[in-house]
């Protein structure tokens, strides 16, 4: 379970940045070096959104990273799920 | 959706750890004896009734993943080092085909990926140990990529880049969330799912502020599925590892489609997105006076 009022006013400062926002960022490679941990955290079912918010909050704005995280929790969760 | 069978023997436990090492190929420690350490332990914590299989995955490849990580960082001529990058090497050779389906490919991939991996495992190791799974994947993903583009660029006298801004179309996302087909029972669980939602002290307030959002959502979201996705987050608070229980999905899953619901509101005319800061902010206010 969320904060819901911390939910809510991410939505409002992510309403507030710009609507065109470069498809690489200066925090890119900063979150691309995060995913594993991100991502293996939340596969153990850790509330990575209030363990990493930095992180949480650029993949709900960044296609670039999206694509990254996509690909990386597919692959982790086939390679230790699948056997 | 599955439902798994609760609740865990010391023999169970025992049989489901072994059959996931077997099945991963890890092997520098026995099955037998870390699945006596991973039962002494739940037992500490109270919560064999609440384990299962999934869990007790999780438990194992955290585990193994510090087991492996610190037989790999070992000086070079102790054996458990030479086994130990044995076996990461066959575990990398079986997730190879995740990036390429080429068999030789694979292998090239492979061997880029165990000598950074070597390097970086040389200097300091990693921060965290227990993610070695998803930092050598994604190693081995990157890798792929560069080897891609080096062929392709030799191939073609130019390196051709595939324009990835073109999966942010409105097509692209629809036919995205055409995959995500939703769960008609999913989503009327997340719908009756109103008890999870928080209390709060000024109750009528939020009450007004949660309908106003929810016709918000309705009028501006597309599609169900991001409406619902769009509540669940805004209204109930729920993470994306409860919504995508409820809707039979990966939290992933969860977490792209609330992207593109962020995208989507973003990307609305100043106007209507001046109407949803004003109930936003309507929102903190309540929070504030509380």
């Amino acid at each position: 379970m969320f904060d819901v009022q911390l939910t809510r006013q991410r939505l409002t400062q992510q309403l507030h940045e710009p609507v065109d926002l470069p498809f690489v960022t200066d925090f890119c490679p900063q979150c691309q070096d995060m995913l594993p941990l991100f991502v293996s955290d939340e596969l153990a079912d850790q509330l990575v959104d209030s363990l990493y918010p930095d992180v949480a909050y650029h993949l709900d704005l960044c296609l670039n990273c999206q694509i990254e995280y996509e690909a990386l929790s597919v692959m982790t969760s086939n390679a230790l799920y699948s056997v | 959706m599955f439902i798994e069978e609760v609740g865990l023997t010391q023999e169970k436990t025992t049989y489901i750890v072994t059959q996931y090492m077997l099945g991963q190929g890890w092997g520098l420690i026995s099955p037998a004896l870390l699945a006596v350490q991973i039962w002494d332990d739940l037992q500490k914590r109270n919560v064999v009734q609440m384990a299962n299989a999934q869990m007790l995955k999780t438990i194992v490849w955290q585990q193994y993943a510090v087991i492996l990580h610190d037989a790999c960082c070992m000086p070079h001529d102790d054996e458990q080092y030479q086994l130990a990058w044995h076996e990461f090497s066959v575990w990398l050779t079986k997730q190879a085909h995740q990036v390429t389906s080429h068999l030789q490919e694979q292998e090239d991939v492979v061997q880029e990926t165990l000598i950074e991996l070597q390097s970086k495992l040389r200097q300091k190791g990693l921060r965290a140990p227990r993610t070695l799974w998803a930092y050598a994947l994604q190693t081995q993903r990157r890798k792929q990529i560069d080897m891609h583009r080096k062929r392709s660029a030799k191939k073609r006298g130019e390196d051709k880049i595939i324009s990835l801004e073109a999966m942010g179309t409105d097509d692209a996302d629809s036919r995205w969330e055409e995959k995500l087909a939703v769960s008609v029972t999913g989503l009327t669980a997340l719908e009756n799912n109103g008890v999870n939602r928080r209390g709060m002290e000024n109750e009528m307030a939020d009450q007004e502020i949660e309908e106003q959002l929810q016709m918000f959502f309705q009028q501006h979201l597309p599609t169900p599925l991001q409406r619902q996705v769009a509540a669940a987050f805004f209204l109930d608070g729920l993470a994306p590892k409860e919504i995508a229980a409820l809707l039979g999905k990966k939290p992933h899953e969860i977490r792209l489609l609330k992207a593109r619901v962020v995208k989507r509101l973003r990307n609305l005319s100043s106007l209507q997105r001046q109407e949803l800061l004003q109930i936003l902010g309507t929102a903190r206010e309540v929070d504030n006076d509380v």
